[in-house]
C-alpha cells in the first residue's frame, strides 16, 4: 500500500502547501497565486492586503488578496481515497434525469456568475472613470497654481504688495 | 454641600469615589490642568469627563482651553484662537463657538482679575465686553479680529504649521463668499466649481433654516456629486449682475456677458451694462470702455469700489471693509454705509435691517435700499437667480412630450391589437394572414415600409407573421415587456437556458440580488472596519471641495492681471481691487493641500504610504555598534516603528555577544516578514502599562517623518509618555527638540552625518531591475541620542568613554578646557556684568548693538531657539517688555483657589530631576534675565511654575551661583541646552525639508529660503567673538539683504584665522567653576554638540555632492566649499546662495 500512502502523503503536502497560498485577484488582467513562507505569513499578507489600499507606483490598485482554494491549482494532485468511477446512463434510466439537472443547475450558475461578473466590471469601470475624473479636475487645479507659482507670478506680486509669502 | 468626585483612575482600573473639598486651574503648563483636592489633602488631576457629562462640560472646557492659550499667548489673534480651540476641542462633536463661553464670562473675569498676563489680553477683554455681534442664522465662526496686529509669536507660528497640518477643515474660504447664492445665509453648502464662484444649500434641510427653496437635491444625490456646476456655469448662461438678465459667457461662441476678474467677486455683465455703472456721466468713456470689454480686455466691476467715495476696499481696516448689496453691484465702505441701511430694525422710524455682520468673511452683508425687504423672509424676495434650462434638454423634452402623447395612443392601439393578434394567431393560417395584415396596418400607419414587407410576405407562416408584428414593435419604442405576446416569448425563453450566455431574466435576478446585498452596507461600516493608524485617520483623503475649479482659475487670472496692472505701471490700489495680498497667500495654501492630496500620483513610484521609509541593514549596524554600550542588562529594547524589524535583531545579536540578557518589543502597523517580538500594534495606542518602567526602557527608531515632521513629533511625544531612559531618534532636523519638552531631555550625541546618502529604502519597492529602491535625502536626518535628565550623567560618561562624542570630531581630550566659541560668547554675555573677567565685554555689546540693528529686517517666524547665541540677545531686545511681565506673572499665575499652596508646588516639582533642568520657556527668560543681573535671574526663573518652587525655596542661592564668577552650574546648564538648538539649523529652513516627498515641486523655494536665512547666518557670524569679523558683520546689517546673501562666503572665506580664534579663548572664569559633578558633566555638553561644528574642519573640502551632507552640507553648502576649514560657528545659517535647484531638500531619486 506504498502507493496509497503516498499519495496521501502528497495530498497533506499540497494542501499545507494551498494553506500558505495566497490568491491575488484583479492584479490588472491576471490573478496570481502567491506562496509564502507559512501559514501564518498568508494570514498576515491577506489582512494587510485587505486593510490598506495596494499601492503601485504610488497608485491603489483594486488588488483583492484571499487563501488560496484547493480548486485553485490546476496541478492538484487526486484526494487519496476518492475514487472515480465512469458510465454510460441511458435515457431511460431515472439517473439521466438527475444528471441532466445537474447539467442544467450548472449552466444557470454559469450563466448567473458571467452576469454578476459582467456587472461588477461596468461598475469598476464607471468607478474608475470617476476618480480619475476627480483626479485630473484636481491635478488641473493643482497645475493652474503651480503654473504661476513656477513662473514667478505670485512671488512678484507678492513683493509688489510687501507681503511674505511662504513657500514650503 | 459636599461635593464628591467619582470616576477611575490607573487608566481605567482602579476606581475612585472621594469628597473633594476645593478645586483649582493650573494654565501653565502644555495642558491646562483642572485638579481637585479631594478630603484627604491630595491634588487629584483631572482627565476625561465622562461621556454622559461631556455636554454639560464642554462650554466649561472650552472656556479653559481659551483661558489657556490666552495666557500663553496674550498676543495671538482670534483667528490662532479659534483654529486652537477647533484641535483640541476637536474630540466633541459640536464645534466651539463663541457661544459657549459667554456661560462663563464670570469664570472668565475671576481669572482675569487674578492674572496679569490674562487682565493684558485684548483678545479675553473683547469677550468679556461681549463685542456686539450681530448674525443671522448660522455663521462661519471665522471672523478674525482686524484690529489685531497679527503680531506672530515663534512659536505660534509653529503651532499655526501644526494645525495646518492637523486640521483640514481649517477656515477655508475665508476670501469667497461663505453664504448660500440663494437664501444669503450661511451653512452647509455645496460650492459651484464654476466661475460664478457661488455656494447653495444642496438639500432642502440645509436651507431649512433660512427657507431657503435651495437646490433641492437629495443628501445621496449630493455625496454622489463629484464635481458640482451650477446650471448657469454647466451651460455657460450667467447673468448679468448690472441688468438681471442671462447671456452667454461662453467666449468661444462669442459671449454676451463677460466676468469681472477680480479674483473673489464671480459677477458677470454685459459690457454696456458694466460701462455704464463704471461711467454713469460720459457716454463716450462708456462705449470706448464697452468695446475694449468686447475686444477681450479684462475688467474690476463697480462693486470693488465703494459707491460713495469711489476707494477701494481694505480688508484690513475695519472701516475700509465692503459692505456688499446681494442683489446689485453696489458696495459701501463700512464707514460710508447710509445710516438707513441698518445692523438693526429700528421700529420707530420704519428702518429694517438691511446689514449683517460675520456672515461674510471681512465683509458686511447688505440689501441695498433699491430693494424691498420682506418681512417674513428677512431678505428681498428671491427671484434673483435664473437658472438657464440647457438647450439639448428644451429639445429633448419637447421632443419627449409630443412621443408620450403618440406613445399613448399607440398603446391603445396596439393593446387592442394584441389582443386580436392572440386570437388570430389561434385561426388557420390563411384566414390569419389577412387579418393580421389589417392589423397590422391600421395600427403601424407610420411604419409604411414595414406594411409593403408585411405585404411581400404575404404568403408567409405564422412565426415570420410575429416576428414582423415585434419589428413594429421594436420601432415604435414601446415599452413592450407587458405587451408582448406570451405565445411568442414562452418558447423562446425555454431555448435561452440552455445557452450560457447572459440572457436579460438572469441579468435583471442578479441584479435584484446586488441591490439586496449592496443595500445592506455603507461606505461608512466599511471603513469602520479598516484599521488606519491612528495617526493617519483625518488624512487627506478628501480633499476640500471648497477650492473649485471656477475659484481656482479666477484666482490665476487674478493674480496675472493684477501683477500685468502693477508692471504696466499701474498702482497698487488697482492692483489690489483684481486681487488682494490675502489671495496670494490662499492659493498658495491651496496649492498645498492639493500637493498632499495629489501626493501619490505626483510622486508615483517615489510615494510610500504611511510615509514609512526603512533604514538600510548596514545603516542600523552602525548605530546598533554605538548605542549598545548604553544598554544594561534587563532593559527593554523598544522600536516604536519597526519597519523590517532589522533593528531589534541587530541588536540582539550584538548585547548576546556581549553577555547582556535584554527584552525586545517591536510595534508597527503593518507586519514585516521578521516577526521576532513583533506585535502589529499602532503606537500611538501601546499603553504605557504594557512595557516596563521607564528606567529600563530604550526607544527607537525610525518614526515616520509626516508633512513637517508632525508625525515624527506625534510618535516622540508618545515615546516620552513611557518615560524611556534613552530615545535614540532619526528624525528630520524640524522635528521638536527633546529638549523644548517638559519635562526636557538631554541630547547626549547627535549626528548628521551617518545617515547621509542612501540610507533608507522604500519599503516592497522594487524598480525596473528588481532592486529596492533607494531613498535618499538631500538634507539627512540627523541620528540622536536623548537621555531622561536623570540619567544624562551616566550616559555622557559612556558617551565619552566610547568616543562616540569625540570620534566624530576629533577633538584631543583635553578640549574639555578648551572653550569652543559659544562658550566664549556665553561668557562674554555673562561678564557683561562683571567687567572684571574681561572677556571682550566691548565686543560683546557691539555685537548686541548690532543685533539690534539687524532684528529689525529680520523676519519674525524666526524662533529664538534657532537661531543661535547672537538670536537670543535678539529675543531678549525685543522681548524685554515680555520679561518683565513674566516676572510678575510668576507670583500672579498662581491660579489655585485652595488652601494647599505649597502641596501642590512640591507635588509639581516632584516629577523633576533633582537637578534644576530648566523648561524651554523658561530658559528664554533665563537667558533674557541674566543680562542684567543675578538676581533678576533668580526671579525670572520664577516666572515659570515648575521652576519657581526651587527658586522661591532658595532665591538667593541660585542668585548667587549665577552671578558668581565661577559661573556654576546654571551657565552650564543653558549651555548644554541652548548650543544643540543653536547647533542644528534654523526650524524655518527645516521647513522645506519636512514636506520632503514633494521635494521636487517645491523648485522655488529658494526665494523664499534665501529671503529667510539671513538672519541665521548673522547669528552664526556674531557667535565668533572676532573683531575684525565683526567689523564685517557690521557690513552685512547695513547691507541689503540680497547683496548679503552673495557676500557670505566671500566674507567668510576672508576670515581665516576665526578657527583658532575661540581656543586662544580660555575664560578664566571658567577654571574654578568645575567645582561641582554636576556642571562638570554639563560641560560636556557644549562639545559634544561642537560636533557638528568642527566637525567640517577634519574633513577639508567636502564637494557639494547631494547627499553626503551632514547638516553642513545642506546648510552651508556654499560656506563650506569656500571657506572649508573654518566652518566653527557658522552652521547654522542656512546657506542662502545654495547651489542646488532641489534645494528643499527631502526624498529625491537620482
Amino acid at each position: 500500500m506504498t502507493s496509497s500512502e503516498e499519495a496521501r502523503k502528497t495530498y497533506a503536502e499540497f494542501e499545507e502547501k494551498v494553506s500558505r497560498t495566497v490568491f491575488l485577484d484583479n492584479l490588472s488582467t491576471q490573478s496570481a497565486l502567491v506562496e509564502m513562507e507559512n501559514e501564518k505569513q498568508a494570514r498576515a499578507l491577506i489582512s494587510e492586503m485587505t486593510n490598506y489600499p495596494f499601492m503601485m507606483s504610488g497608485m491603489p490598485r483594486p488588488v483583492r488578496a484571499k487563501p488560496a482554494k484547493i480548486e485553485m491549482f490546476a496541478d492538484r494532485p487526486p484526494p487519496p481515497d476518492r475514487k472515480i468511477q465512469v458510465r454510460w446512463v441511458d435515457p431511460s434510466d431515472p439517473d439521466f434525469v438527475v444528471a441532466k439537472k445537474l447539467k442544467q443547475l450548472c449552466k444557470k450558475h454559469n450563466a448567473e456568475h458571467l452576469a454578476l461578473i459582467k456587472h461588477q466590471l461596468e461598475e469598476e469601470e464607471k468607478l474608475a472613470k470617476h476618480q480619475e475624473e476627480t483626479l485630473k479636475t484636481n491635478y488641473k487645479k493643482f497645475e493652474m497654481i503651480e503654473s504661476i507659482v513656477q513662473d514667478g507670478t505670485t512671488s512678484r506680486l507678492a513683493r509688489h504688495y510687501g507681503v511674505r509669502l511662504d513657500y514650503d | 454641600m459636599a461635593v464628591f468626585l467619582h470616576g477611575t483612575t490607573d487608566g481605567g482600573l482602579q476606581k475612585v469615589y472621594k469628597q473633594v473639598v476645593a478645586w483649582k486651574l493650573e494654565l501653565e503648563d502644555d495642558q491646562p490642568k483642572i485638579m481637585v483636592l479631594s478630603k484627604d489633602k491630595k491634588w487629584i488631576n483631572l482627565l476625561k469627563p465622562r461621556k454622559s457629562y461631556e455636554d454639560t462640560i464642554r462650554t466649561m472646557l472650552i472656556t479653559i482651553q481659551l483661558l489657556h492659550f490666552v495666557r500663553r499667548k496674550p498676543q495671538a489673534s482670534e483667528k490662532t484662537l479659534w483654529e486652537h480651540l477647533r484641535g483640541v476641542m476637536s474630540t466633541f462633536e459640536v464645534r466651539p463657538s463663541e457661544d459657549d463661553f459667554r456661560e462663563h464670562i464670570s469664570l472668565m473675569k475671576l481669572f482675569s482679575e487674578r492674572d496679569q498676563v490674562l487682565a493684558n489680553s485684548q483678545l479675553l477683554l473683547e469677550f468679556l465686553e461681549g463685542k456686539p455681534r450681530k448674525r443671522f442664522g448660522e455663521v462661519a465662526l471665522d471672523s478674525s479680529t482686524l484690529n489685531q496686529p497679527f503680531i506672530a509669536d515663534d512659536d505660534e507660528v509653529d503651532e499655526d504649521i501644526k494645525d495646518d497640518a492637523d486640521d483640514d477643515s481649517e477656515d477655508e474660504s475665508d476670501l469667497f463668499d461663505s453664504v448660500c447664492a440663494i437664501c444669503d445665509n450661511g451653512g452647509e453648502l455645496l460650492c459651484c466649481e464654476g466661475p460664478c464662484l457661488r455656494s447653495f444649500h444642496a438639500t432642502r434641510k440645509a436651507g431649512e433654516e433660512s427657507e431657503c427653496k435651495s437646490l433641492g437635491y437629495t443628501k445621496a444625490e449630493v455625496e454622489s456629486l463629484q464635481n458640482f456646476l451650477c446650471n448657469n456655469c454647466l451651460y455657460k448662461q450667467h447673468q448679468c449682475f448690472g441688468c438681471g438678465k442671462l447671456g452667454s459667457s461662453d467666449k468661444s461662441k462669442g459671449a454676451e456677458v463677460y466676468p469681472c476678474v477680480s479674483a473673489t467677486c464671480g459677477h458677470f455683465y454685459h459690457p454696456k451694462c458694466v460701462s455704464e455703472l463704471l461711467f454713469p456721466g460720459s457716454e463716450a468713456e462708456a462705449s470706448e470702455f464697452q468695446k475694449k470689454i468686447v475686444a477681450g480686455e479684462s475688467f474690476t466691476c463697480p462693486v470693488h469700489k465703494c459707491v460713495a467715495c469711489k476707494q477701494g476696499e481694505d480688508k484690513e481696516v475695519r472701516d475700509l471693509q465692503f459692505a456688499m448689496c446681494r442683489r446689485c453691484p453696489k458696495s459701501y465702505h463700512r464707514k460710508c454705509l447710509p445710516r438707513r441701511i441698518a445692523f438693526e430694525d429700528i421700529e420707530d422710524e420704519d428702518i429694517i435691517q438691511r446689514a449683517w455682520d460675520d456672515l461674510l468673511p471681512n465683509r458686511i452683508l447688505i440689501y441695498c435700499l433699491k430693494h424691498t425687504v420682506d418681512e417674513d423672509l428677512g431678505t428681498p424676495i428671491r427671484n434673483h437667480i435664473i437658472f438657464p434650462e440647457s438647450p439639448e434638454k428644451k429639445l429633448v423634452s419637447d421632443m419627449q412630450k409630443s412621443k408620450i402623447k403618440e406613445l399613448a395612443k399607440n398603446k391603445v392601439r396596439e393593446l387592442a391589437r394584441d389582443r386580436t393578434t392572440m386570437k388570430l394567431v389561434k385561426a388557420t393560417s390563411s384566414e390569419g394572414n389577412h387579418s393580421k395584415e389589417k392589423v397590422v396596418r391600421s395600427v403601424t400607419q407610420h411604419a409604411f415600409g414595414i406594411q409593403k414587407k408585411e405585404k411581400s410576405l404575404k404568403d408567409q407562416s405564422r412565426s415570420d407573421m410575429d416576428k414582423a408584428v415585434r419589428t413594429v414593435f421594436d420601432d415604435n419604442k414601446t415599452p413592450d415587456k407587458e405587451t408582448k405576446p406570451t405565445a411568442s416569448t414562452k418558447p423562446v425563453a425555454k431555448t435561452l437556458s440552455s445557452f450560457p450566455h447572459i440572457d436579460s431574466e438572469t441579468e435583471a435576478k442578479v441584479l435584484a440580488l446586488l441591490e439586496k446585498a449592496s443595500s445592506s452596507l455603507s461606505l461608512e461600516n466599511i471603513t469602520k472596519k479598516r484599521s488606519m493608524p491612528s495617526t493617519h485617520t483625518c488624512g487627506p483623503r478628501h480633499i476640500d471641495k471648497t477650492i473649485t475649479q471656477g475659484k481656482v482659475e479666477g484666482s490665476v487670472e487674478a493674480i496675472r492681471t493684477a501683477l500685468q496692472k502693477l508692471e504696466n505701471g499701474g498702482s497698487v490700489e488697482d492692483a489690489k481691487a483684481v486681487c488682494e495680498p490675502e489671495m496670494v497667500k490662499q492659493l498658495l495654501k491651496w496649492r498645498e493641500k492639493l500637493r498632499v492630496y495629489l501626493a501619490p500620483f505626483l510622486h508615483g513610484m517615489r510615494y510610500t504610504s504611511f510615509g514609512r521609509h526603512f533604514t538600510k541593514v548596514d545603516k542600523l549596524k552602525q548605530i546598533v555598534d554605538r548605542l549598545q554600550w548604553y544598554v544594561q542588562d534587563g532593559d527593554t529594547v523598544v522600536d516604536f516603528c519597526c519597519g523590517a524589524n532589522d533593528f531589534s535583531i541587530l541588536m540582539k545579536e550584538k548585547l548576546d555577544a556581549a553577555g547582556k540578557r535584554c527584552y525586545f518589543k517591536n510595534y508597527d502597523i503593518i507586519q514585516p516578514k521578521n516577526d521576532f517580538n513583533f506585535e502589529k500594534r499602532d503606537w500611538m495606542k501601546v499603553n504605557p502599562k504594557e512595557l516596563p518602567t521607564g528606567s529600563k526602557l530604550i526607544m527607537g527608531l525610525n518614526p515616520p517623518f509626516g508633512v513637517k515632521a508632525a508625525l515624527a513629533n506625534k510618535f516622540i511625544d508618545k515615546a516620552l509618555t513611557f518615560k524611556p531612559k534613552l530615545l535614540i531618534l532619526i528624525v528630520p532636523k524640524e522635528t521638536e527638540r527633546l529638549d523644548k519638552k517638559i519635562p526636557p531631555y538631554d541630547l547626549i550625541w547627535e549626528d548628521g552625518q551617518s545617515l547621509s546618502g542612501k540610507s533608507f529604502y522604500l519599503p516592497g519597492s522594487v524598480d525596473v531591475n528588481d532592486k529596492q529602491m533607494e531613498q535618499w535625502n538631500l538634507n539627512p536626518p540627523p541620528l540622536y541620542l536623548w537621555s531622561r535628565a536623570d540619567w544624562t550623567t551616566k550616559h555622557k560618561t559612556i558617551a565619552s568613554h566610547y568616543g562616540h562624542t569625540f570620534t566624530e570630531q576629533e577633538i584631543p581630550a583635553e578640549e574639555g578646557l578648551v572653550k569652543k566659541p559659544s562658550e566664549v560668547l556665553a561668557a562674554e554675555d555673562h561678564m557683561e556684568q562683571e567687567p572684571s573677567k574681561g572677556v571682550a565685554t566691548s565686543q560683546g555689546t557691539e555685537a548686541r548693538k548690532e543685533d539690534t540693528k539687524s532684528s529689525g529686517g529680520r523676519n519674525k517666524r524666526f524662533s529664538a531657539e534657532n537661531c543661535s547665541g547672537g538670536s537670543r540677545k535678539r529675543r531678549r531686545s525685543k522681548k524685554k517688555a515680555k520679561v518683565s511681565q513674566a516676572k510678575e506673572d510668576g507670583k500672579l499665575s498662581d491660579m489655585s483657589i485652595s488652601p494647599d499652596h505649597l502641596e501642590s508646588r512640591t507635588r509639581s516639582q516632584s516629577h523633576l530631576p533633582s537637578e534644576p533642568v530648566e523648561t524651554p520657556t523658561e530658559r528664554a527668560n533665563n537667558q533674557d534675565g541674566y543680562f542684567s543681573s543675578g538676581m533678576e535671574f533668580g526671579v525670572t526663573t520664577g516666572g515659570n511654575d515648575i521652576f519657581k518652587d526651587i527658586v522661591n525655596d532658595d532665591i538667593d542661592e541660585i542668585a548667587r551661583r549665577y552671578t558668581a564668577p565661577a559661573a556654576g552650574e546654571g551657565m552650564f546648564n543653558r549651555n548644554s541646552h541652548g548650543w544643540p538648538t543653536g547647533g542644528i539649523g534654523s526650524h524655518d529652513y527645516g521647513v522645506p525639508s519636512s514636506d520632503s516627498r514633494f521635494s521636487d515641486y517645491t523648485r522655488s523655494n529658494i526665494d523664499s529660503l534665501s529671503r529667510n536665512t539671513y538672519s541665521n547666518d548673522i547669528d552664526g557670524y556674531r557667535r565668533i567673538s572676532e573683531t575684525d569679523l565683526r567689523a564685517q558683520i557690521r557690513l552685512y546689517g547695513t547691507q541689503g539683504q540680497d547683496e548679503r546673501s552673495q557676500r557670505n562666503g566671500m566674507l567668510l572665506g576672508g576670515s581665516d584665522s576665526v578657527l583658532g580664534q575661540p581656543r586662544l579663548f580660555p575664560p578664566p572664569s571658567y577654571g574654578p567653576s568645575s567645582a561641582s559633578m554636576v556642571s562638570a558633566m554639563d560641560r560636556y555638553a557644549p562639545r559634544l554638540d561642537e560636533a557638528s561644528y568642527v566637525r567640517p574642519r577634519n574633513q577639508g573640502p567636502l564637494g557639494p555632492l547631494p547627499g553626503t551632507g551632514s547638516i553642513f552640507d545642506y546648510d552651508i553648502h556654499g560656506v563650506r566649499r569656500d571657506r572649508p576649514p573654518n566652518s566653527i560657528g557658522f552652521a547654522p545659517g542656512p546657506h542662502p546662495s545654495y547651489p542646488h535647484p532641489g534645494a528643499s531638500g527631502g526624498w529625491l531619486d537620482e
